[in-house]
């Protein structure tokens, strides 16, 4: 364990039935009365936008946007910001997956720093407390953990490059996990979402960051990811939904304190180069990079065995075997979600070459989660991983 | 408050590292290859101002700051940038720490720290990197690092050649961590 960490989770949670109908209290004790309401086109269409304003009565919003792309860029939250200021808002509400959080992330930052061009806020914990601009998160799906972590994605319109935000300042005031939301989301998506949760539980435990309390966060996960991701996909009731939406909430924010390591690192990479969906890659990526990282973190995947399974199961498998018993059942794990949804696990599915092999492991060595990676890893061991999964 | 005159020793002595590896270590010239245009660094320390600017060109890097830099790297405090420094924990680790502001673009900071890595397993004593370092290839004797830290001319080093060395990439298999790590079966039965 470091002797020296740093913990930061200031979002308020509110997680269960009938979540969303405090959203209106949340918004009054932020001093807000005329919130923005971003979302996509997607939720509007299939209507979970319709869904929140029925659930949140009588919030009423004073502009709703819903033209966040699934690539959002500068250009989107710069759009945003404008609107924000012409009609006068005073709150952001941000409803939808990674790709809406991260962008009303973006918009709030540029709204709070009074800044025109938000590349200058690119970077590590360089942002200083600004305006406070009231933001509150709903996600629908339960993956990414964004609604709880200091990090934005956002895109350069200019030279289409992808740079990272890690600060506080992106933090939201309050995230409303309500289980109502998920319910539309379907088989394939919740199963790599939920795997992507998954992942950002584990590599929280074993990354460099990684301390006691990011370790309290990410166990808890875990367990909850294997208890219900498996029923939230065949069955998709309310209960298994709401579990993986607070598993996917701990798992960020264990993620967000300790950071992710090399599966997030390639996957990322897999995204740029091939447009592979993150959670899918996430799916593919995951047991080899374990089997990868197995002699550093030897003793932390032995212990997780005992979350991911049981006490019975813990205490029956010897302790030398209980670290390969873990990647075992991974394995067992992500091949039932794979048979009941048919997400396509190989890079040959996606158009993969020899080239765009190379391409990856280019982009893979240079991605930020290599720094906090407890095994550090070079542009061979990435091919090798990338020849597992070809 | 002035400027700490051993930091600012070794910062130059890591700039001057940095630059020569970049030119006669084939792993850290693929990673040079790879860092954008022109690209203006800055390492300093909270208080203290800065203490090293590098600026990237056809031939390698060169002392000296640019109109505006790319990469800015700043310690928090003289303590965390002297641990460092001195060899106590790797850049990653003091990234963990929450040790390090970091503004500019944080995938070139990656392939920086990789180079980083690489001087400091020439620089330091395998005494000292083996608790944060892997085990790596050393493509030269670290006796000519030394000499070049301290009595070589930035200026005058340069890459030979720009393309990729393709022999590098084969080197890298070879650098993988041949250590094994201290968690054993038997102290894992202590432990779980």
């Amino acid at each position: 364990m470091n002797n020296y960490f740093e913990f930061n989770n200031g979002v308020k949670i509110l997680c269960g039935d009938s979540a969303l109908s405090n959203l209106n209290y949340e918004l009054d004790f932020l001093g807000a009365k005329n919130p923005m309401l971003l979302s996509d086109e997607g939720l509007e269409k299939v209507g979970t936008v319709g869904q929140l304003a029925k659930f949140a009565k009588p919030v009423k919003f004073k502009t709703i946007f819903t033209k966040i792309p699934a690539d959002s860029s500068t250009l989107t939250i710069n759009q945003i910001a404008r609107l924000y200021i012409n009609n006068g808002c005073d709150a952001i509400v941000a409803l939808g997956g990674g790709s809406v959080i991260d962008t009303a992330k973006g918009a709030r930052l540029v709204l709070g720093q009074s800044c025109d061009d938000i590349m200058r806020l690119s970077g590590n914990e360089i942002v200083k407390k600004g305006k406070h601009i009231p933001f509150i998160v709903i996600p629908t799906t339960s993956g990414t953990g964004s609604e709880c972590t200091a990090v934005a994605v956002i895109k350069n319109a200019k030279t289409k490059t992808k740079l990272e935000f890690i600060s506080s300042e992106l933090l939201p005031d309050c995230a409303i996990l309500d289980g109502r939301l998920t319910l539309k989301l379907p088989p394939k998506l919740t199963a790599s979402t939920g795997v992507d949760a998954l992942v950002h539980a584990i590599e929280a435990y074993t990354s460099l960051q990684k301390n006691a309390i990011s370790d309290i966060y990410a166990t808890t996960a875990i367990k909850l990811i294997s208890q219900n991701l498996v029923e939230a996909v065949s069955r998709g009731d309310k209960t298994s939904r709401l579990n993986m939406a607070l598993a996917s909430n701990l798992a960020g924010t264990a993620f967000s304190n300790s950071m992710v390591g090399i599966v997030h690192a390639i996957g990322h990479a897999c995204g740029a180069v091939l447009n592979v969906p993150h959670g899918n890659a996430m799916m593919m990526l995951l047991a080899p990079c374990m089997d990868y990282n197995l002699d550093e973190c030897y003793i932390e995947y032995s212990k997780l065995l005992l979350y991911f399974t049981n006490e019975d199961e813990y205490i029956s498998t010897k302790p030398t075997e209980r670290a390969k018993a873990l990647i075992v059942k991974i394995r067992e794990f992500i091949a039932q979600l794979q048979e009941e949804t048919g997400v396509l696990l190989k890079l040959t599915d996606y158009g993969a070459d020899e080239n765009s092999l190379e391409l990856i492991a280019d982009k893979a060595i240079a991605d930020g989660a290599a720094i906090t990676t407890p095994k550090r890893f070079t542009r061979d061991d990435v091919l090798e991983i990338l020849r597992q999964v070809y | 408050m002035s400027k700490s005159i051993l930091v600012n020793f070794i910062c130059k002595a890591l700039g001057k590292g940095i630059g020569y590896a970049c030119c006669k270590d084939l792993v850290c010239r693929d990673i040079f290859l790879m860092l954008p245009k022109d690209l203006n660094i800055s390492l300093g320390i909270m208080g203290d101002g800065e203490y090293l600017h590098l600026r990237k060109t056809e031939s390698g890097f060169c002392f000296g700051a640019g109109a505006e830099e790319d990469l800015k790297i700043t310690f928090k405090s003289r303590k965390s940038a002297r641990l460092v420094l001195l060899g106590g924990i790797s850049v990653a680790e003091s990234f963990a720490r929450h040790d390090i502001l970091l503004e500019g673009n944080i995938n070139t900071a990656v392939l920086l720290v990789r180079i980083i890595d690489r001087v400091e397993y020439y620089l330091f004593p395998r005494l000292i990197t083996r608790k944060f370092l892997p085990r790596m290839q050393k493509e030269f004797a670290s006796l000519k690092m030394y000499g070049f830290v301290l009595f070589g001319n930035l200026g005058k080093v340069k890459i030979e050649g720009n393309k990729k060395a393709k022999s590098a990439k084969s080197r890298l298999k070879k650098q993988k961590s041949s250590e094994k790590p201290e968690k054993t079966d038997e102290n894992l039965q202590n432990v779980v």
